[in-house]
Formats: C-alpha cells, sequence, structure tokens
C-alpha cells in the first residue's frame, strides 16, 4: 500500500518532466533539440550506411590525384587520388561509434559511483569527490593523450580513453543530484517503512536521478567527439588509413594551400555534429533547469 | 575590518590544506596511469625493435624495481623537482618546461583577451533579449565557435590569413632575422617593450595574433554561454526588479546591476577554464608551431619521449591546482559570502 503511494509520486514526477518537454517543442529550446536529434540521427543513418551511399570505395583511388571538388567528385580528391566525400562520409563511423562506446564505459563506472558516494555519504564520498573532482579538473585532453600513449591506438582503446575523460562528469552530476534527492518526502518515507536500502536505491532514487543521464551524454557528448578528433590529429587515436575526420585533417593539414578540401570538409562535418550535439544539450538544459535548479542549488 | 580578514586568513590556510591531497591524487594518478597501466609503456613506446636500448632505458627509470620503491622514488624526485631529462632534447626537464612555459602562458593571456570581451558581448546580447532573433543568432554563433574543433579552425586561419592576405605570420614565435630580446617575463611581447624594441615588438604580436586569436575564439563561445546563463539568473533578481520598479534606465538596469551581479560566477568559470584553454592550448601551439608546453607534450609523444611526458603532465598538475588555489582565495576575497 504504501509503496504504491511512493511509486505515485515518483511517476508523477517523471511525468510532469516527460510534459514539460513536450509541451515546449514549439519554444525555442525545444526547436534547438529537435533540430539537433534530427541532424545527430542523420549523421548515424551515414555512418550505418556509408557502405550503399558513399559514391566511392573511401580507400582506393577513384580520380586524379587532388583533384578540385567536381560534378564526380563533390568534396574533389585527396592526394592518393581517394575521393573525399566518400571519405568524410565513411569517417561518421569512428567518432559515433567511439562516443557511444565511451558513454556507455563512462555511465558504467561514474553512475553507479555516484549513486554510491551520493547515498551513503561519509568518507567514502569525501574521498571519491576529492579523486574525480581532481580527474575533472584536468584537461581532458591532456589526460586522453598520456593513457593513448601508454594502451595505443585502436577504436576500442580510444573509447576506453575518451570514457575515463568522462566518467567525472557522470559521477558529479549523479552523485549532487543523489544527495539532493535523499532529502525528498518519498525517499524518507520509503526509509521510515524499513525498506531495503538496495530497494530505496533502485526503485526511488535511480528512477529520478536517471533523468541527467541524457543532459550528460549531450554535453559530454560534443566535448568526447571533439577530444577523439584531438587524438586522431595528434596520431594517437587509430591507424592509419581508417577514414577517420580528425586523421584526414591531420594528414592533409601540410597540403592546405594546395588541396584545402580534404582538410576543410571532414573538420565541417566535426562541427556540424558536435553543434547539433551542443543543440540538443542546450534545450534539454533550458526545458528541465527550472526543474532542477532548486536542487542543484546546494 | 579585522574580523573578515581573519576569516580570510582562515580560509586560506583551509584551502592549503586542501590543495596537498589534491597534488597527491593527481600525482599518484599519473603514477599509476603511466606506469601501472597494462602493458609496459617504454615497450609501447619503442616497439619490438629496439629490445636493448629498451632495457636501458627500463634500468635508467628504474623500472625494474617494485612498484612501491619506484613510487617512493617518483614523489621524492617531485618533490626535490628533478624529474629527470628527456630523451630528445637531452636537457633536464625542469628546463625545458622553464624554457617553454612563458610561451603557453603568453599565448593563454592574450587568448583571454580576445576570449572574455567576446564572450561577454555574445552573452549580454543573447540574455539582454532573450528568445528573440538576436539571442538566437549569438548562441548559435557561441555554439558554432566553442564546437569547433581548434586544430581545424586553425589550419583554416593559417591559410586565409597568414597564405592568402599575407597579414599574420605562419608560425613561431618570432622571425628567424629577429633577435631574441632580453630575457625577463620569457614573453617576447612584453620583453620587448620592456626594452624598447619596437620593430621586435610587432614582429611577437605579428605572430602571436593568429594562434592567440584561434583559442580565444574557441573559448569565447563557452564564455557566452556563461554569461548568458548567469545573467538571465540575475535579471530574475529581486534587485533588477526593484531598480526597474524605482524607473532606472533599461541599460543601466542591465549593465549596473545584472551585469555586474553576473560577473562573480562568471569571473570564477572564466578563471577555472584554463583547463579547456591548455587542451587548446595543445593543438594551437601544435599547428602554429608555438614552442609551448604544449608543443613539447606533442613532441614528446612524437619522438616518445616518455620522461618528457611524465615530467610535463606533472608539472603541469602541480601549475594547475596552484591556478585554482589562487582564483578561490581571489573570490574568496572579491566575496565573502563564499566564506561562511
Amino acid at each position: 500500500m504504501a509503496t504504491v503511494t511512493v511509486d505515485i509520486v515518483r511517476r508523477s514526477m517523471m511525468g510532469r518532466a516527460l510534459r514539460v518537454f513536450w509541451g515546449q517543442s514549439k519554444t525555442v529550446a525545444g526547436i534547438l533539440v529537435w533540430i539537433g536529434l534530427a541532424v545527430v540521427l542523420a549523421f548515424v543513418a551515414i555512418a550505418f550506411l556509408a557502405p550503399w551511399i558513399a559514391p566511392y570505395d573511401p580507400n582506393l583511388p577513384s580520380g586524379p590525384p587532388g583533384a578540385a571538388p567536381s560534378a564526380e567528385h563533390w568534396f574533389g580528391t585527396n592526394r592518393l587520388g581517394q575521393d573525399v566525400l566518400s571519405r568524410t562520409l565513411w569517417g561518421a563511423r569512428i567518432p559515433l561509434s567511439v562516443v557511444a562506446l565511451a558513454s556507455a564505459i563512462s555511465l558504467a563506472i561514474g553512475a553507479p559511483l555516484g549513486l554510491v558516494s551520493g547515498f551513503y555519504g561519509g568518507y567514502l564520498d569525501r574521498f571519491l569527490v576529492l579523486v574525480m573532482d581532481s580527474i575533472y579538473a584536468f584537461p581532458g585532453l591532456l589526460l586522453a593523450i598520456v593513457v593513448a600513449a601508454v594502451i595505443g591506438p585502436g577504436v576500442v582503446n580510444v573509447s576506453i580513453v575518451i570514457a575515463l575523460v568522462y566518467v567525472p562528469t557522470y559521477f558529479r552530476v549523479i552523485r549532487n543530484h543523489v544527495v539532493a534527492v535523499k532529502e525528498e518526502l518519498f525517499v524518507e518515507a520509503s526509509e521510515a517503512l524499513a525498506l531495503p536500502r538496495t530497494t530505496v536505491i533502485g526503485r526511488y532514487v535511480l528512477p529520478s536521478v536517471a533523468q541527467n543521464i541524457p543532459v550528460i551524454f549531450s554535453v559530454s557528448a560534443a566535448d568526447a567527439i571533439l577530444t577523439q578528433a584531438g587524438l586522431s590529429f595528434l596520431g594517437l587515436g587509430l591507424p592509419v588509413d581508417i577514414p577517420d575526420w580528425g586523421l584526414d585533417v591531420s594528414r592533409y593539414a601540410g597540403l592546405l594551400q594546395t588541396m584545402w578540401w580534404a582538410v576543410f570538409f571532414p573538420g565541417l562535418m566535426i562541427i556540424i555534429l558536435t553543434t547539433s550535439l551542443a543543440f540538443i544539450s542546450e534545450g534539454l538544459n533550458d526545458i528541465l533547469n527550472p526543474l532542477l535548479r532548486r536542487k542543484e542549488a546546494r | 575590518m579585522a574580523r573578515t580578514s581573519g576569516s580570510l586568513r582562515v580560509y586560506v590556510l583551509q584551502r592549503l590544506l586542501l590543495m596537498v591531497p589534491m597534488v597527491f591524487i593527481l600525482l599518484t594518478l599519473v603514477f599509476y596511469v603511466l606506469r601501472a597501466a597494462p602493458g609496459d609503456p617504454v615497450g609501447a613506446i619503442l616497439g619490438e625493435r629496439n629490445i636493448a636500448y629498451a632495457d636501458a632505458i627500463r634500468r635508467e627509470l628504474g623500472l625494474y624495481d617494485p612498484l612501491y620503491v619506484q613510487y617512493f622514488d617518483y614523489l621524492r624526485r617531485i618533490l626535490t623537482g628533478n624529474m629527470g631529462t628527456s630523451l630528445y632534447t637531452r636537457n633536464s626537464v625542469a628546463a625545458d618546461v622553464a624554457q617553454r612555459l612563458p610561451a603557453t602562458l603568453e599565448l593563454t593571456i592574450a587568448s583571454m583577451l580576445v576570449a572574455v570581451p567576446v564572450g561577454i558581448l555574445l552573452g549580454v546580447i543573447s540574455a539582454t533579449r532573450r528568445d528573440r532573433p538576436a539571442d538566437i543568432i549569438s548562441r548559435l554563433v557561441a555554439a558554432v565557435m566553442y564546437n569547433t574543433p581548434v586544430f581545424w579552425f586553425a589550419l583554416i586561419m593559417q591559410l586565409i590569413f597568414s597564405v592568402y592576405l599575407r597579414w599574420f605570420e605562419v608560425g613561431g614565435r618570432l622571425s628567424a632575422r629577429i633577435s631574441f630580446p632580453p630575457n625577463v617575463t620569457g614573453m617576447y611581447t612584453i620583453d620587448s617593450l620592456l626594452a624598447g624594441q619596437a620593430y621586435t615588438f610587432v614582429d611577437a604580436v605579428r605572430h602571436l595574433i593568429l594562434p592567440a586569436t584561434t583559442l580565444g575564439l574557441v573559448l569565447s563561445g563557452f564564455f557566452a554561454r556563461i554569461v548568458r546563463a548567469n545573467m538571465l539568473q540575475s535579471l530574475q533578481a529581486d534587485y533588477v526588479e526593484a531598480a526597474k520598479a524605482r524607473g532606472i534606465r533599461r541599460g543601466d538596469v542591465f549593465y549596473r546591476h545584472a551585469l555586474k551581479n553576473a560577473m562573480v560566477p562568471v569571473a570564477t568559470t572564466m578563471g577555472l577554464s584554463f583547463a579547456i584553454l591548455f587542451s587548446g592550448a595543445i593543438l594551437t601551439e601544435t599547428v602554429f608551431s608555438w614552442e609551448g608546453i604544449g608543443r613539447y607534450v606533442y613532441l614528446a609523444i612524437q619522438n616518445r619521449d616518455y620522461p618528457a611526458l611524465q615530467g610535463a603532465v606533472v608539472y603541469y598538475a602541480i601549475i594547475m591546482v596552484f591556478i585554482s588555489l589562487l582564483i578561490d582565495i581571489f573570490n574568496a576575497w572579491l566575496d565573502p559570502r563564499i566564506r561562511y
């Protein structure tokens, strides 16, 4: 009986958040989110469909080396005669898979630590906060460089490296929200009913904290793509000859004067993708903040 | 008054004490990441071919000692300021870092000079015209700038302004034909001014403008967001309402009441943004061949110069903790509420 009451309270909180979000779809914030989502989904589609929509093989010469953009090669060809458009389309695969994998790892490490740290408090909490804050204050790219230099290149390795950089972000937001939610009446009520702590965390704290996850994801995803591109640019991300935006910018940087297109278009793709992710996070922030502000004030 | 300065002193002392575990944790992290990560860093860096050389380096770095011996040895060397010798430059890492630090400092200060005004301008335009076209456009500009890969932006700026227009230099800190100004701060623009060498100063500025603008513009997108958010918040405050009710002009309400109050958290965030700034500096310095710490890190990776990488990171960690301490203290001095 009491469990039912607590459930209703929790559900109405989630419901309120959802209603606010749907109601916002005609405001600037709402439109930002929808545009961002559309572009990101388009990139996901491109990444999946690259073998069918790319006009040429990204790794084989398909025209004269260094040809300017033309009807046959919309984005021109690079020094090896590879089609820049095809490489750019294929290039969506690495950043997107790295971000997806890295976010999953960050979430899997940061969220449980944040939950436990925020819920139990005490020395463990203080220690974890200090460690996470130390990592958080460190420049993401520098941390990534150091770890990448040690564990070596590869898609999975880069994902691990980038995941490390964003664990503190997941940890901080979730931990702070847990600390706030712990004071809520429905959590106190469920504790007063002597429900097991795992039940309290799993059924009452987690669902209300989980609404942060899309926000953290959209905030850190754009940054993660920039970090991944930066690593590739510095030659630490990937083995050569995989089509990747950051890597292609770095490989043709020296030829910028003679064939700007080989550098310009991959970089442009990075901007479009990261800006769309930023739209999502800005919009979500605008929409959710009025609900969260009171709690985050602590 | 005496009480206030007393509590500030207590606060500074608290922060200083808290700094010790923070530095310690960072140093420990750096150690474990570089030494105890799965796989052998020297092997990973040198590859399979150079077994004898790798062995010599391992011996030199003490990698055959037990881990705790290595760890204490590492801490002892940091405390005595000895971070080893760069395999590439053959100088002590401390000397290398000391030589390159002013360059990075000069670049970051100059890019702050770009980022702060541009960021405040964009943020204020956004906040005072919320959800109107001017807000949407400046938010769009800010979002694009902040989300631009800085290395790509640097290349494009270089192409337009140094190659096509020839307004600024492509890279480096000073033209080869110009002799270095007398070393005072290590920052060529300031040193040349101090020595009254106008020609050297102009040359140094022509080298500095492009990297500083690149890095500054990227950072200004970040600042614009913070200014906007804080200004929107302070525009909703009661004192702004009261100021409007008193019939104070709109402009004065915005700038004298809302903006000034919004600046306290903004100043903190700007001060703390050097972590972002440094990530950008690594890439900007690389593109513009700017001989700072960022490029040193890049070269250390390229040359597989493991002691240099570790040394640069350790120094960076220590400097960073000091700067964040200074900013905290500055804020506590600025805003007495922080201490309570």
